[in-house]
Order: structure tokens, then sequence, then C-alpha cells
């Protein structure tokens, strides 16, 4: 039988990647750019993180270079809308899908196979890292937020952009540097899950923990702390599905496995539809 | 030499000419003025000179330096500062987050890092902003969120962040629209000690009597332009009228002269405006009657407007003993039903509660009056007849530019203004509330905006009128009820009333009278 420790601990290393990708949303929105392609942002760097770990044989050089692939992909998010203003969800959703064909593709090219990456062995490989840097960024991240100069402007710059750029402030910087941060900490959360919750990359592997990330950024109000709870209540019940899996074997109990894998999605489902009361949304989310 | 000097300034959107020749000469260590209609461009002008807009094209010259201001950044590295005719608050904030924005003080020992990497050391802007507001008079909370404050106290807010930030040149449009007289008066003393210092200062303001009390020069816009400029002790109040607005200003006044019937309008008995405070308000009000509320702002004004116009929603947290609408009982009444009735509303923030800047003209005339039959056809509106009827109302009440299309955000702040009045007075209500009606008018529309009202009145008409303009509150009210601490503290007969009896009735210096109504 699993103790409750047990079960914390699983779903404190499942919570982890949605960790990164919440703080690196929460970025993003706060300063007034709605960050869609988190997704797409976690793929590039799971993809990346466990390529360059097999090759330079360092997870941590791994982390480091998903980072930067977040970044790079940020960029090109931000040319699109800081730059050239296009709609932020359209083109949020365009480079997830951009990034779901681009890693086969590298895949391929890099691995000449495209479904997953060598696996990693066990000196490539994070045990638990990543969480402890999980935990020092969000508390970094509440802390910035409300203490420093640069988390004034940015929560400015998400409420009343016309007031910072007034104050002589200029609000595309603010956003651009939000938008690439939010890029190096999806990258740090693709990473997390290819290092350190499994042993190599793997075709579509986020499976849509972008979109758990940006569920657990409203459940908690767009603030740090509240978001990170969401985030872990996201990794208890992945946690239990996964235990609940494993004591069902018989065969007749297939459609009962596959719902119990549903779990997660359905309590993202009824968490946003239950907690949208749009009061904390940053007001100028989404304009340009 | 002049510090600023602004040459053949010139800005047009489409077909629409908000600055065709603006020129300007300011010397330093003086206060000088910004008279002109609604729309005649001096907004624009003073965004154009805080680097907010670009000018198609003229020069703009500081300290006989030609330059270009691209942003206000550019502005602020000047030592220019501006406080906006609509306020540039981040509501979700809190107050002092808002006032040191673009001048954080931060930690001595993060120095070494780039500013936006140190951290925010408040404690330091606090005790500055103490001592300012105790010297001006400006009392607020610095840790009150900004979507907590009234009209009045973001007014302040706006004037501390002006004094706090070390500007050289100050650009003020309409700062005083929501300040009560007192606090004009101090504010003034105040620029004049900056002026003093050598700070130079201009000013639009629609108040005659405030450009003659603190300008040295007057520099006048028509259309675009400005056609002249005048040194404020060679003039007077008359002669500036007729500069800006081509003829003599005649005075709106209410002559008592109609009779009120008794019938009641509005009947409100102990109505628990704020749960600490030890009495509550009751008033009533009849129809075809003006009732002045007179008052410091956040002494329960905006309680009362709201109670009236959510009576459900307020009254979930408050208490009443009666509240009558019409003679009818509306204590579980909703938004909706009441402006069925024939509720109207002029919202003390247009911004806020009034408009939606984004949509246009005819969009923003339906607002709340989606319902009236006039305007619908079964389950469908009628945008026909809601064009006319904007049509018809951006006349009656002059608002420039007519065109239906535009978007509000793009009409100047006075023109809004008349909009709201102009639909809020549409459908003939009953009672209308009438909140800070002129803020932000110029005096020619002003006299129209009061006309109006009389008519309205002689009509039947009850108005709740609440204004922080003395002069507004004494020429047109029937009955004046002076509001504090959330309850009439004092009620005076409109024609035996004036502004010193006023002002102290307001400041809580005399004893007695009547209470309530
Ligand atoms: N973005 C815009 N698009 C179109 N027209 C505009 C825009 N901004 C301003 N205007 C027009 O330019 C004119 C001048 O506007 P401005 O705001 O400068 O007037 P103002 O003198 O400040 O008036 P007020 O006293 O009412 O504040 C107005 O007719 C206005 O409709
Ligand atoms: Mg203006």
């Amino acid at each position: 039988m699993d103790s409750v420790l047990d079960i914390i601990l699983s779903s404190i290393r499942m919570a982890t990647p949605l960790w990164f990708a919440a703080m690196g949303g929460l970025l993003a929105e706060r300063s007034g750019v709605v960050n869609l392609a988190l997704e797409g942002l976690m793929l590039i760097g799971a993809f990346t993180g466990a390529a360059v770990a097999y090759n330079m044989g360092s997870p941590v050089i791994g982390f480091i270079a998903a980072g930067a692939a977040g970044a790079l992909l940020a960029i090109l998010f931000g040319f699109f809308t800081l730059t050239l203003k296009g709609d932020q969800v359209v083109i949020g959703m365009g480079i997830n899908l951009l990034s779901a064909g681009l890693t086969p593709f590298l895949n391929k090219y890099f691995f000449h196979v495209t479904s997953s990456t060598p696996s990693l062995s066990i000196d490539q490989r994070f045990v638990y890292g990543p969480t402890l840097f999980a935990f020092g960024l969000i508390v970094s991240v509440s802390f910035w937020l409300r203490r420093s100069v640069s988390g004034l402007w940015v929560r400015v710059a998400g409420e009343h952009p016309t007031a910072l750029a007034s104050a002589g402030i200029r609000v595309k910087r603010v956003r651009w540097a939000a938008v690439i941060f939010s890029g190096v900490f999806a990258g740090f959360g693709g990473a997390t899950m290819s290092t350190m919750l499994a042993s190599a990359f793997s075709r579509q592997m986020t499976a849509g923990a972008g979109f758990m990330a940006i569920a657990a950024l409203i459940l908690g109000r767009w603030a740090p702390l509240p978001t990170a709870l969401g985030c872990f209540l996201f990794g208890l019940t992945d946690s239990i599905q996964i235990r609940l899996q494993g004591q069902l074997t018989g065969a007749d109990s297939a459609w009962l496995l596959q719902l119990i894998q549903l779990g997660p999605y359905i309590v993202t489902l009824f968490v946003l539809a239950g907690a949208i009361r749009s009061s904390s949304t940053p007001k100028a989310l989404g304009e340009n | 030499m002049s510090q600023i000097k602004l040459r053949g300034i010139h800005k047009r959107y489409g077909d629409c000419i908000s600055n065709a020749d603006v020129n300007l000469d300011v010397r330093k260590g003086t206060i000088q003025g910004i008279l002109g209609e609604n729309g005649a461009g001096k907004s624009t002008a003073m965004k154009i000179l805080y680097g907010l807009i670009e000018p198609d094209g003229g020069e703009i010259w500081i300290d006989g330096v030609e330059r270009k201001l691209k942003s206000p950044h550019d502005a602020k590295a000047l030592g220019i500062g501006m406080l906006h005719q609509h306020f540039m608050l981040s509501e979700a904030q809190n107050v002092i987050e808002n006032i040191v924005l673009g001048q954080e003080p931060t930690h001595p020992a993060l120095a070494f890092l780039p500013l936006a990497l140190r951290a925010l050391k408040l404690g330091d802007a606090r005790s500055r902003l103490d001592m300012l507001m105790r010297e001006h008079g400006l009392p607020v909370d610095l840790d009150a969120r900004i979507s907590d404050l009234s009209v009045g106290a973001r007014q302040r807010v706006e004037i501390l962040r002006l004094l706090y930030i070390d500007a050289r040149i100050l650009i003020l449009d309409e700062p005083t629209a929501v300040l009560t007289p007192q606090e004009v008066g101090r504010f003034f003393i105040q620029l004049r000690a900056l002026a003093d210092q050598g700070k130079t200062i201009l000013i639009v303001t629609h108040k005659l009597k405030e450009l003659m009390a603190i300008t040295d020069s007057i520099t006048i816009f028509r259309a675009g332009k400005t056609i002249t400029t005048v040194d404020t002790k060679d003039t007077d109040a008359d002669q500036l009228a007729m500069l800006m607005i081509g003829s003599r200003l005649e005075t709106v006044k209410n002559r008592h002269d109609v009779t009120r019937s008794a019938e009641l309008a509005l009947e409100i008995e102990e109505l628990e405006l704020n749960k600490t405070a030890p009495r509550r308000c009751t008033l009533n009000l009849r129809r075809g009657e003006i009732l002045g509320i007179a008052g410091v702002e956040g002494n329960g004004q905006h309680e009362l407007v709201e109670a009236l116009r959510h009576p459900s929603e307020f009254l979930k947290h408050h208490k009443v003993k009666v509240l009558k609408f019409m003679d009818q009982d509306v204590r579980h009444w909703k938004t909706a039903q009441m402006v069925e009735t024939g509720l109207g509303c002029i919202p003390a923030d247009r911004h806020e509660e009034g408009l939606l800047l984004a949509r246009n003209a005819v969009q923003n005339f339906i607002l709340g009056h989606q319902n009236q039959n006039s305007f619908r056809a079964g389950p469908f509106i009628r945008w026909s007849a809601v064009r006319r009827a904007t049509e018809e109302g951006m006349a009656s009440c002059a608002v420039v530019p007519k065109k239906l299309d535009l978007e509000l955000s793009r009409f100047s702040g006075g023109n809004q203004q008349k909009l709201i009045f102009a639909r809020e007075i549409h459908h003939r209500p009953k009672l209308l509330i009438a909140f800070h009606p002129t803020r932000g008018v110029d005096i020619g529309a002003i006299n129209l905006i009061h006309k109006k009202l009389l008519e309205l009145r002689a009509e039947g008409l009850a108005i709740l009128l609440i204004s922080s303009e003395l002069d507004e509150i004494l020429a047109l009210s029937d009955r004046i009820a002076v509001l504090e601490n959330f309850a009439i503290a004092k009620t005076f007969d409109g024609g035996a009333c004036d502004e010193t009896a006023l002002g102290l009735a307001m400041t809580g210096a005399q004893e007695g009278g009547q209470h309530g109504l």
C-alpha cells in the first residue's frame, strides 16, 4: 500500500514541469500577452533538453539548452505578436503546431528516427534537481513580482499599458522581456519532462501540459503561489491516476483505465469552468 | 527666452484636424493657461509636447534646442511631467505603486544592478509622500487600491504624483475638474510656489476663475489653432469668453419661479451608506425639483448613487427603511428596472462607468437603454432608430465632430461628456442623477447643459445634482443638502444660500442646523 507521503512526493515530481511552464505563462500574461504557445515552447524544450543531455552527457547543459531553445521560439512568438501586432491566441496556436512538426523533424535529422531520442543513462538524467530549482523559481517570481522595479512594470503593463508608457517606460520592452523569459521557463519545463520524469524525448510528450499550466494560472488568479498550488493539484491527479492504472490489470478493465487516464483533463475542465471569475485577470491581456 | 516653444504644430486624424497650427511660447518660471472650446485641440497639443502623440509636422523647442519627442520616455528625460485629463492610473495597483511608477525608489545597496532588477524601497517614497500630503492638504491612503478610490481621490493621487516626480516642466490637463474649491485653493498656492522655484507650468482648464487666479498669461485655442496669448493682468473673464467663443457669456440661473409639484419622485428614509457611520441618510426629492448635494467627496456621494442605480445589489449589504422611486418600493429592484421606470444617470467617471471607448457613438448611445421600446423590434435592435436618436442627441447637445461612427476614444473629453448627457436625457427620465455633470465641459457647453437641466425641471424632471462645483450647485438648485459623514448634515433653500454659508457647512465648521429633510 502506498503511503500518503509517496503520493505527495510523486505529485511534486509530476507538478515540476507545470511549475516551470506556469511561471513562464504568468510572466507573459501579467505583462499583458496571452501565451498559448506554452505547449509548443515546452515541447521544443523537451526535445532540446534530452538531445543535448544525450550528446553532451550532462543533464545540466541539456537543461540550459532547453531554456535557450524556448527563448528562441519565444522570440519568434514575440516577433509576430509584439512587433507585427498579430493576434496572440492565433499565433500562440501556430507556434504549438510549428513545434509539434519541428520536433520530429529535428529528431529525424539528428537521430534518424522520428519517434524519440535515444534513451538517457542514469548519469545523463536528473533525480530531483529541477524540482528544487522550481521551488526556488516560484518563491523568486512571487517576491520579484511584488517587490522589484521590473515586477511593478510588468504588472502595470498588463493592467494599464498607457499609464506605464506615460510614466516614461517603454511597454514593448517590458513585454519583450516577459515573453522571452516565459520561453526560457517553459523550455525548462519541457526539459524536466524529458530528463527527469522520463529518460528520453518522445513525440508529443508534453500532451497538453502547457494548457494545464494555463489552467493552473487561471485557477491561481495569476498569482504565483496559488498558481503553483493549482499545478500541484494537477500533479496530484496525475500521480493518483498512474497508481490506479498500476492496480488495474485485467483485460475487462481497459475502459476504466482509459477513464482514469482522462482524470487530469477532467479536473482541468472542471477547474476552468468553476474558477472563471474575471476580476483579477490582467485588464489589458491580449491587447496590442 | 522661452523655455518651451512650439511652432506650426499640426496633427490630423483622417479628415479630422486636431491641431492645425499651434504656436506656443512659455517662459521659464511662469504659469501659462490654455483655454479653448471642447475639441479645440488642447489635449492633443499637450500630448504632443509630452511625446504621447507624434505630430504630422512642426517644431518643438525646449531650452533653445529643437527636439523630437518620440515617446514620453524622451519627454521625461527632458524633465517634462504631465497630469492627464483622463486619469492614467492602474486600477489593480495601489496608490503608492502608481505614484512611484517611472521614478522608483530602490535599495542603495543594489545600485550596481540595472534599475529593472532592483528591489523597490517604498519606505523612502512613503515618508516623502506623507510630507507632501500634509503640506498640501491632499490626503489619500497610500495603500488603497486605485479601484477603491473615488474620482476626487484619484485626482489627488494624480496631483501627488506630479509633485512627487522631479519635473521642470509641468503639463496639467484639467487638474481641478473634480476638486473642491478648498482643494483647488491649496493646490494653486502650491503651483505658484513651484513656479517661483523656477518650474514652468502649463495648465488647461475650462474654469475662467481659476485662470484669472493662477496664470501669468493665457493662450486661446480655437479650432486647432492658437489664436492669441494675453497677459492675465490685462484681461478679465468676459474678454476671455469673447476670445474663446466669440460672444459674451450669459449666466444661467435658477429663478425659483417654477412651482414644484407635491409628487415625490424619490423618497429615502434611513439609508445606510456606510456601516461604520453613526447616522443614516434621509432625503426626498419632488418632481420638478433640483436637489443639489454639496459636500466633500468621500462623504457618501458614491454610495448614494450606487444605492439608487443598483438598489438590490447595494441593499444586500446595507440597510434601509424606505426606498421609493415614483411611489414604488424599489428595494428589490435591479438596475434595468430602475432605468425602465425612468432613472437617468450621468456617472462621476465617464470612462469607468459611462462609456465604451472602443465603440462608436451610436453603440454608446444605446448603452443601458437597449430595452427602450423605440429602439427595439421584438428581439432585434432597430439600429436605424438608434442612429436617428444619436444624431438628434448629438445635435441638441452640440457634440462635435458630428460623426456617428467615430470611436468614443477619439472624441475630446468634453464631447464625451456631452454625449453621455444627451443619452441620459434622451428618453425623458423621471429622475436624473447628475454626478459632476459638467466635468471637463467648456463654458459655452456648461451653459447649454445648465439651461437644459432647468428646462427639464420645468417639465417635471427631478434632478439629483452632485457636484464639486459650488457655483453650479448654487446656480441651479431649488434646495441644497450638505452630505457629511454619510448623512445629510444640513439643508438650505436654494434661493437663500451663498457660497460662504455653504462652504462653512461643508467643512463642518457650523454647529447645529436641521437634520435630515
Ligand atoms: N485619435 C483620434 N482620432 C480622431 N480624432 C481625434 C483623435 N484624437 C482627437 N481627435 C479629435 O481632435 C479634436 C481635438 O481633440 P482634443 O482632445 O485635443 O480636444 P480638447 O481641446 O482637449 O477638448 P476638451 O476640452 O473636450 O478636452 C477633437 O475634435 C477630437 O475629436
Ligand atoms: Mg482635452
